[in-house]
């Protein structure tokens, strides 16, 4: 079966799998995970054309991937993953993002929604206070600005620096967090001045846009030992925490676009879009980009590290030490990244740009909007075969801000959260109006594609009961 | 003149000037609504901003991140005291007030990056991450 959609041409491979042929300077095809429905979605905006392009990068190896949340984005498309392989395929510091590890966070509470029950708004608030939105903020939590050798350290090592030096966060959270927070050939020399100084003061923080910690409940439980595993129950308390490396990421990509695309004729490269600048993975641009990356992707790490602590606190001072003593980390798992990874025998770098990894057994968190559910799946082997072990990052935006603006108002979505018994937190009613449930695609189909698409299955189904928003 | 043009998951801001220094600056009255919110007030605080580039887009689009990083860095930009250009090179000195900024851009990107002269009009478009 062919489709065409904005003029890109499209066949269907199988019932969950569609095709863009290799054609023009494609060196790969393009391949879309989503339904007809979903599909219809992903049309009306550039992905596929971003798609195609994400095909034409030296190196790429089997066919650029997009997962069925995937919208239009920079460069790559929000959804996209692409492998290359080394050492003459690229590195595409666009293919990871600005917002180096973004990326998120599930800790799971030792009681019920029941137990927590009127509480809820006290929590929330409390959290809103422990967790600053912006630069710094006013939280209390917020780790002071650090110094020289602690950044080092932070770059270094990522969350087990904040536990060894600051006595912030454990070991087991450590060891729950993908590549326990520490990708191997970080250097902090390789990431610039002016990126360290955006980040010195930002660790702690949340940021802003679709940034978020949410208290939910585990409405739903599809696995019951895969859930026992994980450490769910039905009805449980959890926090889902979303953020990234924050300016020191957005520093460091920003940096080698730059010097990427400024470097782009001497390798011989040609691109479609100047925002997939890249570069050879062992050239001297490549492997600094690389080290760089790492260095940001453990600042990440431990920035969601030093939020989790904020939520402890928080929980702490309204629900007691106990609980917040109780409060385990589930997992902690990156969505925009490049990681070398060995697939059928190759290594390979794959750019998960707003995909995760999902690797079989490993937990992966799908966050919908406010209003509606997240999700926790399982990673499987049909991942590792169909998608360099990846699956989504989310429900994925349909509508743009300003659609969304133009459909509702923040005050008007407040009160219908607030009606669903969601407790919302938002420093801008702009912001929150752009978040709203109306502008995301249909989570429930996108985590039913990827299961049926076989790249991970359904864990548990978590309800939101309230939100601070960044 | 500029406008915020449809973009499913980013920013997209069109620019439209009678110069090529019209469009920064125009760019400069863009990132400042979008990043304050509120009307245009006193700064107080001064920043003078250099910048080069590859070519007069790519500065463009360092112009605007520049701002977005000023903004975060609580500064926000309140008026474009000089603006020079030379060749892909930029000085600049910015009137600020500080202030939390209530929006955030995490950067300006290449991403169908434009800056072109059409007749006697120049055009201009840049796509942010936010």
């Amino acid at each position: 079966m062919l489709a065409r959609s904005n003029g890109t041409e499209l066949r269907r491979l199988d019932e969950t799998q569609w095709e863009i042929p290799r054609q023009g300077r494609m060196r790969v095809p393009a391949r879309v995970f989503a339904d007809e429905e979903l599909l219809d979605a992903i049309r009306v905006d550039q992905s596929l054309e971003q798609l195609a392009n994400v095909a034409t990068l030296p190196g790429i190896v089997e066919a650029s991937l997009a997962m069925p949340d995937v919208h239009q984005g920079y460069g790559f498309p929000v959804g996209g993953v692409a492998a290359t392989e080394p050492p003459a395929g690229v590195i595409s510091p666009g293919g990871v993002g600005y917002d180096i590890n973004c990326g998120v966070r599930l800790l799971a509470l030792p009681l019920t929604a029941a137990e927590l029950g009127a509480r809820t708004e006290r929590l929330v608030a409390a959290l809103s206070r422990e967790i600053p939105t912006g630069r710094r903020g006013s939280g209390a939590s917020a780790v002071p600005s650090l110094g020289e050798q602690e950044l080092d350290a932070v770059l270094s090592e990522g969350p087990r620096a904040l536990v060894a030096r600051r006595g912030i966060g454990t070991e087991a959270d450590v060891e729950r967090t993908e590549s326990r927070g520490m990708l191997e050939g970080a250097d902090p020399s390789a990431v610039s001045q002016r990126a360290r100084e955006r980040g010195r003061d930002q660790l702690g923080t949340m940021g802003s846009g679709n940034h978020f910690v949410e208290l939910q409940r585990v409405e739903d439980i599809f696995d019951s030992r895969a859930a026992a595993g994980f450490g769910l129950v039905p009805e449980q308390v959890t926090a889902l925490i979303h953020s990234g490396s924050r300016g020191l990421g957005h520093q460091v990509c920003s940096d080698f676009v730059k010097r990427m695309d400024a470097k782009l004729a001497g390798y011989g490269i040609d691109l479609p879009d100047r925002q997939l600048s890249c570069a050879p993975i062992d050239s001297a641009d490549g492997r600094a980009y690389l080290a760089a990356m790492a260095a940001a992707a453990n600042f990440a790490w431990a920035n969601r590290h030093a939020i989790a602590h904020g939520v402890r606190t928080a929980i702490g001072g309204v629900l007691g030490a106990e609980v917040a003593a109780g409060t385990a980390q589930l997992y902690d798992v990156a969505h925009n990244i490049a990681k070398l990874e060995t697939h059928a025998g190759r290594v390979l770098c794959v750019h998960r740009k707003g995909a995760t990894r999902a690797f079989p057994g490993q937990p992966v968190f799908i966050p919908g909007s406010m209003g509606t559910a997240s999700y926790v799946l399982a990673g499987t082997d049909g991942a590792m075969e169909r998608s360099f072990g990846t699956v989504c990052h989310g429900a994925g935006r349909r509508l743009s801000r300003a659609a969304a603006r133009r459909l509702i108002t923040g005050a008007e979505l407040r009160k219908q959260l607030e009606a669903r018994g969601v407790v919302v937190r938002c420093p801008s009613n702009r912001g929150l109006a752009e978040e709203a449930p109306l502008a995301y695609k249909e989570v429930d189909r996108v985590v039913e594609v990827v299961e049926r698409a076989g790249l991970a299955v359904r864990v548990a189904r978590l309800r939101p009961i309230g939100v601070v928003k960044g | 003149m500029h406008r915020w043009a449809e973009h499913t998951g980013e920013l997209q801001l069109e620019i439209e000037a009678d110069s090529e220094a019209g469009v920064f600056a125009e760019g400069f009255r863009a990132m400042r609504d979008l990043l304050d919110g509120e009307a245009p007030a006193a700064g107080g605080t001064m920043r003078d901003v250099a910048l080069a580039a590859r070519d007069a887009g790519a500065l463009l689009a360092d112009w605007l991140g520049e701002l977005a990083v000023l903004a975060e860095q609580g500064l926000l930009p309140q008026r474009l005291a000089s603006l020079e250009l030379r060749g892909s090179k930029l000085y600049a000195t910015v009137e600020c007030r500080l202030a939390e900024a209530p929006h955030l851009v995490k950067a300006a990107t290449y991403h169908r990056l434009l800056l072109q002269q059409d007749g006697e009009r120049w055009r201009a478009r840049v796509v942010l991450d936010v």
